[in-house]
């Protein structure tokens, strides 16, 4: 058994990542996760707050090279992030600029993130395979977030899974251009875990609007791979600018239509992969959404079911997953994905729970009752995601005083539209709501 | 709350529309209070769907990357007069 896993697998020439219209080599970054991770405050943990994609990958390599676990918030809301650090005890923060008045030891990344010209060779540290790397955060149905552990082994390894998959038939380099952060698990499988191990760049630059992200395949060499969600992919479509030819879309995070693949296997060129997974155990399945609808597992998970409950196992893993989604099994061990467990939403990528944004709301001064629910829960996919909505009862507060103070607290994607001021919430007699009552009453703009 | 030009209006009904702003009339729209960062709350997601409504309706492409998109995204009015320098031709 490995001890010891080396932190990149590339040669020192080898491309890792497109900055602006600059190529970085695996030498130059290397030299600057070196110089970081000699530089960082002595801590367990370090927060990777850092924007920017390339300032993030050298933040990241520096805090793993250093024996540190990066934490990687789910929310960049200035108010979310001194809450979460609050919880967290023997850390320092690692930021690129922007970032909220915190109570921490902190470095600015920016002075190593500089490429200089010339860099001598730096030898390629090697990391305890049981060393803990990532902490990522998931939503919960009891509404707090629960830690989850990513040890330098299950990224590694979970790599090489996902290339088998992701990668097939694609030789020589790739360039990837992504439209998630890499923050969430996703975009730190794609964007920042596969280039260190495979023969793939990532462009770092601004991907926001579909002008961006027509600059950033232009200025990719090689194969390129477009790493995306519905919502994305749905923009670029009706943008209707001209965009070079792309080898592969990958694309997560919410059910992809067949109509929608289409268009945009026509449109931008290549196939497409689309991919399942979830934050506690990354992505664990695919298909082709153009030819099935049929999800087929990675080969390398061992699949346990019972009844509908579905349990993910993997040499990988540090212990089993409980997937929290509606699987259907087909003969051939295939299967359909029916639905969301029905606390849990996700939006642009952001997976939420129901509950935990209803605590939010409980929590501000003046809410006497509330429920944040998913109007239409149904019409998610196609890029046409579901917002939410919300009723309150605060008898003594103006309605826009409670939508500001919310949304100090959580992500703008899980604002509720509406968030209507209501008498009472139709409970029945267990306390219990209907969606059907919540609907009319969100529907009804003098209710 | 300032005054709107006829040019916001027609801008602040097209974000209402693409954004389903349904308990927001285009009217309540205040031109100079920030769209993102408090003010509307609307998030990066939004920006993008306001990007390709611009697009589609006015042939103006942003970019994230040039420096005044920042500015030109801050309000309502920032993004009109952006609007009709890069048209010419919209009237005010």
């Amino acid at each position: 058994m490995n001890d010891s896993l080396p932190l990149l697998t590339r040669h020192p020439d080898d491309i890792l990542a497109i900055v602006g219209d600059r190529p970085i080599t695996c030498r130059q970054f290397l030299a600057a996760a070196t110089a970081l991770a000699e530089a960082l405050p002595d801590a367990p943990l370090a927060v990777n707050l850092c924007e920017d994609r390339y300032a993030f990958l050298v933040a990241f390599a520096a805090a793993v090279i250093r024996g540190q676990a990066n934490v990687l918030l789910p929310s960049r809301q200035p108010a979310a992030i001194v809450e979460a650090l609050a919880r967290i005890d023997g850390h320092h923060v690692m930021h690129d600029g922007a970032m909220p008045e915190l109570d921490a030891d902190r470095i600015d990344v920016r002075p190593f993130t500089n490429p200089s010209a010339a860099v001598a060779d730096v030898a390629v540290p090697s990391i305890p395979a049981g060393q803990l790397s990532a902490i990522v955060f998931t939503s919960g149905s009891t509404g707090e977030s629960t830690q989850i552990r990513k040890f330098w082994r299950t990224l590694v390894q979970g790599t090489a899974i996902n290339r088998r998959y992701t990668l097939q038939g694609i030789d020589g380099p790739a360039g990837i251009v992504a439209t998630v952060p890499p923050w969430h698990m996703y975009g730190l499988e794609y964007t920042v875990l596969l280039p260190l191990f495979e023969n793939v760049h990532t462009y770092t630059g601004n991907t926001l609007f579909p002008g961006d992200i027509r600059n950033a395949l232009e200025r990719t060499p090689g194969q390129r791979i477009f790493v995306t969600t519905p919502v994305h992919l749905r923009a670029v479509l009706r943008a209707g600018l001209a965009f070079p030819p792309v080898r592969r879309i990958l694309c997560a995070t919410a059910p992809l239509t067949r109509e929608l693949a289409t268009d945009a296997a026509r449109t931008l060129g290549g196939d497409i992969c689309e991919l399942y997974g979830c934050t506690e155990a990354g992505c664990l399945a695919y298909r082709n959404p153009v030819t099935t609808n049929d999800w087929t597992f990675f080969a390398e998970l061992r699949v346990n079911r019972a009844g509908r409950r579905v349990s993910i196992d993997a040499a990988h893993l540090p212990e089993p997953v409980m997937l929290t989604d509606d699987l259907v099994f087909t003969a051939d061990g295939c299967f359909e994905l029916r639905g969301r467990g029905a606390d849990l939403v996700k939006i642009g990528g952001k997976r939420g729970s129901l509950a935990e944004l209803t605590n939010r709301l409980l929590q501000i001064d003046g809410v006497e009752d509330a429920v944040v629910f998913s109007p239409n829960p149904d019409a998610a996919g196609d890029g046409n995601e579901a917002r939410l909505s919300a009723l309150v009862v605060c008898p003594g507060r103006d309605i826009d005083a409670v939508r500001d103070e919310l949304a100090q607290v959580i992500d703008p994607v899980f604002m509720p539209r509406p968030l209507r001021r209501v008498d009472a919430l139709p409970r029945n007699q267990t306390g219990k709501m209907r969606r059907l009552d919540l609907q009319q009453l969100g529907d009804d703009p003098t209710g | 709350m300032a005054e709107m030009t006829d040019f916001e209006m027609r801008l602040a009904t097209l974000i209402c529309e693409v954004l389903n702003l349904e308990d927001m009339a285009p009217a309540d729209i205040d031109p100079e209070q920030p769209l993102f960062d408090g003010g509307l709350g609307l998030d990066s997601i939004d920006a993008l769907e306001i990007a390709v409504a611009v697009a589609q309706d006015y042939d103006v492409h942003l970019k994230a990357e040039d420096e005044q998109t920042r500015e030109i995204f801050a309000t309502l009015r920032n993004l009109a007069n952006h609007i009709r320098q890069e048209t010419d031709a919209a009237p005010a």
